[in-house]
């Protein structure tokens, strides 16, 4: 978007609002709609889907679920990072709750979004903008009977009845701990304090608790479902990955938070406190997430991932493979003896391979020719795994194995010859001669 | 090898009532036709008609009944559900396919769950998933249009047959408004009253004039849509990994575009 000043139109349309409180919230990573369930109710539209739905991706290939807003772009606040920071002299606009709440419905009801993801500047105060929000999730709710997926951003500072009040209208409510230290928020977001964010972080998590004591239990007065989630912003500031990733355990664990997610910064404002980057760094967002992935689904530890003492992750090869390498005296794995948690730390083996490689051998003894077609990735696992009889990577060192995982893959515009063809299909001998005639695989 | 050709409808109950009796005497036809079919065997005078195919009412779906008149208790329903959805596939073969993977659960019980490397259940599981993979992909990929003050209607092109399977999805969200969701390939219509599906063969499409609001709307969502990126991260090449060019006719929002 062009940030340059332009004099705002007297009364903007609603599309020109859209189009500013969009491009305003396209940098929040977050946009999931799971992890909630809402029946429809009788005379109302909409429900909440548990796995979660996608309904288009942009351009910059991430996937669009909800409708996110900001509620307004005016803000009090002037926080180095951020585009809506009140020195910045772009052109500001505002939702009336009425408008907004009709364009979700209207989107929603053309299946078009899962919900709404309404975050907003601070308007005045954090208390007027929270009640303005919280007007809009009303009518969405009450007037409107949507049940649809809605995430509020609580706003910093705003009232704790408020914050208590929302949350028992929508699925989800975050708090953006945006800079992964006190001191990193202290130079570049003065005007915030850590108190701003933890004390409401903790009263969620309080209420949540208290209304879900079951978890996996329908609530009778269900306070914010998909519990709470939040967004650290990578590159703006000094810490190492490590401490990043310190930081979304802690979270996880006392927190009870769903989600951390990334962002890489994007150098949306020149600041002297702000590091210049040419590019946002997007690989190192996508090393974070994996392994922040390895700590939620594949019972890692933190410190297990930096095992090789450096403080930030391998940039050429993903965790799980650099915590191997650094574990060989684990490896090759026998798939026909190996637990299932220790098939889950194998690079190439997800959590359902492995849960189908512990049904596999039920029923018999399992080969290597069997792994990819259970859903194991073989150019990794190869290196990693044996069946008793072979095991095709168990000699190499780390050196030899890192080289080997680094390789760029085999090109695959190649021309395919009969010698490919054994290889190529893997069905039975006639199969694979009326394959080879009709071309079909 | 008298009755070794065996035609049915072309639905799924259709199939598995015709093949009941083979899979009881543990054995399958060489040939499963489907009729009017393009390609006929060139030994059509073997033909066994067993299920009738009639025009009026085409039942996609299959019902207790339908597995009633097979009897066969070692198959469980969710093996049932299971074959119907990869039949849902449509790929040539599914037939032999779905008869040999029943045939295997006669035989194996409750075991087939666990015979992953099995190529018999390979291959009723890859289809199976072709489907699962965009009835959800399409779950967020339909687009409604209003058409009238509460009828909306969706056009969609998929590669397998999902209708049967996302109606009841949208029938359950918008409950409160009249729909139609039109496959077009395969002229197949669900249509949706007061939560109520019923599925309509041979639907004839309508061209429709749209709306003032209708139009607002639109363009309130390729706006949106475009504003959702961010121009530094811009990767087309994942968009088009997750929306496959040939669902990008039925979009409203241009995929595509920088």
């Amino acid at each position: 978007m062009n940030t340059a000043a332009a004099p705002a139109p007297a009364t903007p349309t609603l599309v020109q609002k859209l189009e500013i409180l969009a491009a305003s919230a396209r940098y929040d990573a977050s946009c999931v709609s799971s992890g909630s369930t809402r029946r429809a109710a009788k005379g109302g539209v909409g429900n909440v889907a548990p796995s979660g739905i996608c309904h288009s991706w942009a351009a910059d290939g991430r996937c669009i679920s909800l409708l996110k807003v900001l509620f307004t772009n005016h803000c009090i606040y002037d926080c180095a990072y951020c585009l809506n920071r009140r020195s910045n002299p772009i052109v500001r606009a505002m939702f009336t709750p009425e408008e907004l709440a009709e364009l979700t419905i209207g989107f929603y009801r053309r299946n078009y979004i899962e919900g709404l993801f309404l975050s907003s500047g601070v308007f005045r105060s954090p208390d007027t903008t929270m009640e303005l929000l919280l007007r809009t999730v009303r009518l969405l709710r009450e007037t409107h009977q949507f049940q649809g997926y809605i995430h509020l951003k609580a706003i910093p500072g705003a009232d704790p009845l408020l914050l208590f009040q929302a949350g028992q209208l929508v699925d989800r409510l975050s708090v953006n701990v945006e800079l992964p230290s006190e001191a990193s928020l202290s130079v570049l977001a003065p005007e915030k304090r850590k108190d701003s964010i933890f004390g409401p972080m903790r009263r969620i998590r309080d209420w949540h608790q208290e209304a879900h004591p079951a978890p996996g239990k329908r609530a009778r007065q269900p306070y914010v479902p998909a519990g709470q989630s939040t967004q650290v912003i990578i590159g703006a500031s000094p810490e190492t990955d490590q401490q990043i990733l310190k930081l979304s355990s802690g979270l996880y664990k006392t927190m009870g938070l769903r989600r951390v997610f990334y962002s890489a910064y994007v150098p949306v404002n020149r600041d002297q406190r702000l590091p210049e980057l040419p590019i946002p760094p997007l690989l190192r967002e996508h090393r974070l997430y994996q392994a922040d992935w390895l700590m939620r689904f594949y019972q890692f530890g933190v410190d297990e991932l930096f095992a090789g003492g450096a403080g930030n992750l391998d940039a050429e090869l993903d965790p799980k493979v650099m915590w191997a390498l650094h574990h060989l005296d684990l490896f090759p794995l026998d798939v026909n003896r190996a637990d299932y948690e220790f098939l889950l730390r194998v690079p190439g083996v997800g959590v359902r391979s492995a849960q189908r490689i512990v049904r596999a051998r039920k029923t018999g003894r399992l080969t290597l020719d069997d792994l990819p077609k259970l859903g194991v990735v073989w150019k990794r696992a190869r290196f990693f795994l044996g069946d008793g009889v072979l095991s095709p990577g168990g000699w190499f060192d780390a050196d030899r194995l890192r080289r080997e995982l680094v390789k760029p893959t085999v090109p695959a515009h190649r021309q395919l010859t009969f010698a490919d063809l054994p290889d190529a299909i893997d069905s039975s001998p006639v199969e694979n001669l009326r394959a080879a005639v009709t071309g079909e695989f | 090898m008298e009755r070794d050709f065996l035609r049915y409808d072309g639905t799924f109950p259709g199939l598995i009532r015709a093949l009941g009796p083979w899979l009881k005497r543990r054995e399958l036809p060489t040939v499963i036709e489907r009729a009017g079919c393009r390609q006929p065997s060139l030994f059509g005078d073997h033909l066994e008609m067993t299920a009738e195919a009639s025009n009026d009412d085409l039942r996609l779906v299959p019902t207790a009944e339908d597995f009633a008149a097979v009897a066969m208790p070692e198959v469980t329903m969710t093996i049932w559900r299971r074959v119907w959805v990869a039949f849902l596939a449509e790929v040539t073969g599914i037939e032999r396919q779905v008869g040999e993977y029943l045939l295997l659960a006669v035989e194996r019980g409750n075991d087939i769950e666990d015979l992953l490397t099995d190529p018999r259940v390979q291959r009723i599981q890859r289809c199976e998933s072709r489907v699962r993979r965009e009835v959800h992909a399409f779950k967020g990929l339909l687009r409604f249009q209003q058409i009238e003050e509460r009828l909306f209607l969706a056009v969609i092109t998929p590669e397998t047959c999902i209708l049967p399977m996302i109606a009841p999805h949208f029938a359950r969200r918008f409950a409160d408004q009249a729909w139609i969701i039109h496959d077009r390939r395969r002229k197949l219509a669900a249509v949706c009253e007061q939560g109520t599906v019923t599925l309509v063969p041979q639907w004839a499409a309508e061209e429709t004039l749209l709306q003032q609001t209708e139009q607002e709307m639109q363009e309130l969502w390729r706006c949106f849509f475009r504003q959702a990126a961010v121009r530094e991260r811009l990767n087309l090449a994942a968009q088009q990994r997750h929306i496959p060019r040939r669902y990008w006719n039925d979009l409203i929002e241009e995929p595509g575009r920088e």
